[in-house]
């Protein structure tokens, strides 16, 4: 966490909640100037750097992954989509596989740092094992797919 | 979630003073101690679902709050606003009218217009010109497209293009360079300068350096448009419907619009450049105009007689052109001290001169 000091403006009333404040948030309601509630939340050195990764088990699993960290829609759309329209699900799957550590970090709670490694290394090497298999049943029900419609005629 | 009610803040440090920290606003009772508390959401308000109704009821006073003082904001930024609008909207307008008219003539005409807007307002903008009156601008862009370029058709039926034809298009390029600059530079140039010469003498006093230089600009794009609707609607036309082969038709409709009308804009921004000092300094009056007319008179020839022949070379003139301009237009300032005029814009760069040294130049002309 960065220490920081208490940023002083010049003394106002707060536009949300009336009371005197002289801080850039109002202290008894947390409003800004314009009487608007948006902290500004400072993130962690520690949990940031976890956040520049990549998530090797979101991106490879992520038909298991996301209900395992608190995202069932996102994995109920992966699975529903997975048939009729697989561009939707890769595109969840190269989603998580850039924002699955912040997803896991907001959703799920971790004992400590290495918890989080320890459990997000196991769910990494599940995804390893499953990604391959995955593309490769895309790329089969996509190839199946074309080859249906063009022998029926609908492909030019 | 455990409550805190001492220490710093947990997302900032900020020693606390109240219920939410000052400096960054989280509510610091929300501290669940451990170290995802700067960005776990909580098991049940992660869900998009949730979050999203949330924030947005959040948001919407502050989204709405911009409304309740229109009045706040400059009469300029309402220009702006409003000339963004149009100048996106306009192509689109225009095309469905002539569609809906079956008037495909008057469309081209118009897309020109459009397109010579379009450059104004880049010009303006680029050359941060001061003090221009707008309708000293519709002059300077109408005057040439009505009135110096009817005197230019009937000076060219008049033998000129008889004589001119064979000489431009020979081969031996010896011939043909001279003869493009003195028989399609010089008349053309000529044309568009004229404006810049009425300007001069009958629009009261001179306007500023950088407003004269836009009309400049202004008078060559004219030229440049109203030449380039009536290639595409003549030859380009003609000879698409003729081959079938609409590809040369659109890229060379493209370059009317575009590159071809700023060349000509370019050329005649040096030739008001160069007025502009004329009118300002009698006795170096002779020699300033006859530079006016030749300068972009060359380049132009130059130009006109080498993008056939060596594309590449006459990119490089047409470039050289451009700086010219450029540093001209940047260093109007100091050549304003130099010939020992009062400065009307100081922007642009400042050569360190002494006392003596400024005014100089006029002091040398004028002893001439």
């Amino acid at each position: 966490m960065t220490a920081g000091s208490a940023s002083s403006t010049t003394a106002r009333t707060c536009a949300h909640c009336g009371l005197p404040a002289s801080t850039t948030f109002c202290v008894a309601c947390g409003a800004d100037v314009g009487g608007a509630s948006f902290p500004i939340v400072h993130t962690s050195s520690v949990v940031a750097e976890l956040m520049r990764g990549v998530s090797l088990g979101g991106g490879g699993a992520p038909g298991f992954w996301t209900f395992a960290h608190g995202t069932p829609v996102l994995g109920t759309l992966y699975w529903l989509f997975w048939l009729p329209l697989p561009p939707v699900s890769l595109g969840i799957a190269v989603y998580l596989f850039f924002n699955g550590n912040r997803i896991a970090l907001q959703r799920r709670r971790y004992r400590d740092p290495q918890h989080f490694r320890d459990v997000e290394r196991a769910w990494a090497i599940a995804g390893g094992v499953l990604l391959g298999p995955t593309l490769f049943a895309t790329l089969v029900w996509a190839v199946a797919t074309l080859a249906f419609l063009a022998h029926a005629g609908l492909l030019k | 979630m455990t409550a805190v009610s001492s220490g710093d803040c947990w997302s900032c440090g900020t020693p606390p003073a109240g219920r939410y920290c000052g400096t960054c606003g989280v509510e610091l009772a929300a501290h669940g101690g451990t170290w995802q508390d700067t960005v776990y959401l909580g098991p049940r308000n992660a869900a998009l679902y949730r979050r999203a109704p949330r924030e947005i009821r959040a948001l919407i006073p502050v989204l709405l709050e911009p409304f309740r003082h229109l009045d706040a904001i400059a009469p300029a930024r309402w220009r702006n606003v409003a000339l963004t609008a149009v100048m996106g909207i306009a192509p689109l307008g225009f095309v469905s009218f002539f569609e809906r008219v079956h008037d495909p003539i008057d469309a081209f005409r118009v897309l020109g217009l459009y397109f010579s807007a379009l450059w104004a307002l880049f010009f303006a903008s680029a050359f941060r010109a001061t003090g221009i009156r707008w309708r000293l601008g519709l002059g300077a862009y109408f005057g040439t497209t009505f009135v110096a370029m009817t005197l230019l058709l009937v000076s060219l039926a008049l033998n000129v293009e008889l004589i001119r034809a064979p000489l431009v298009v020979a081969k031996n390029v010896w011939i043909a360079i001279p003869s493009a600059i003195a028989f399609i530079g010089f008349p053309e140039e000529l044309t568009k300068a004229l404006v810049l010469f009425a300007i001069w003498r009958f629009a009261g006093p001179l306007p500023p350096l950088r407003a004269f230089l836009f009309y400049g600009l202004i008078s060559g794009l004219g030229f440049g448009i109203k030449e380039g609707v009536h290639y595409q609607l003549g030859p380009y036309a003609a000879a698409a419907s003729r081959t079938g082969a609409f590809a040369p038709f659109y890229l060379e409709s493209v370059l009317r619009l575009t590159s071809l009308p700023f060349f000509h804009a370019v050329w005649t921004g040096i030739a008001a450049w160069l007025i502009w000092f004329a009118a300002r300094i009698p006795s170096a009056r002779a020699g300033l105009l006859v530079l006016a007319v030749m300068i972009p008179a060359t380049f132009h020839g130059l130009y006109d007689a080498l993008v056939d022949r060596s594309p590449g070379l006459a990119l490089v003139v047409v470039g050289s052109s451009i700086v010219l301009l450029g540093i001209y237009a940047a260093s109007a300032a100091q050549f304003e001290r130099w010939f020992g005029l009062e400065v009307d814009d100081d922007d642009g760069v400042a050569v360190p001169v002494t006392t003596a040294e400024a005014g100089s130049a006029a002091a040398v002309v004028a002893a001439r």
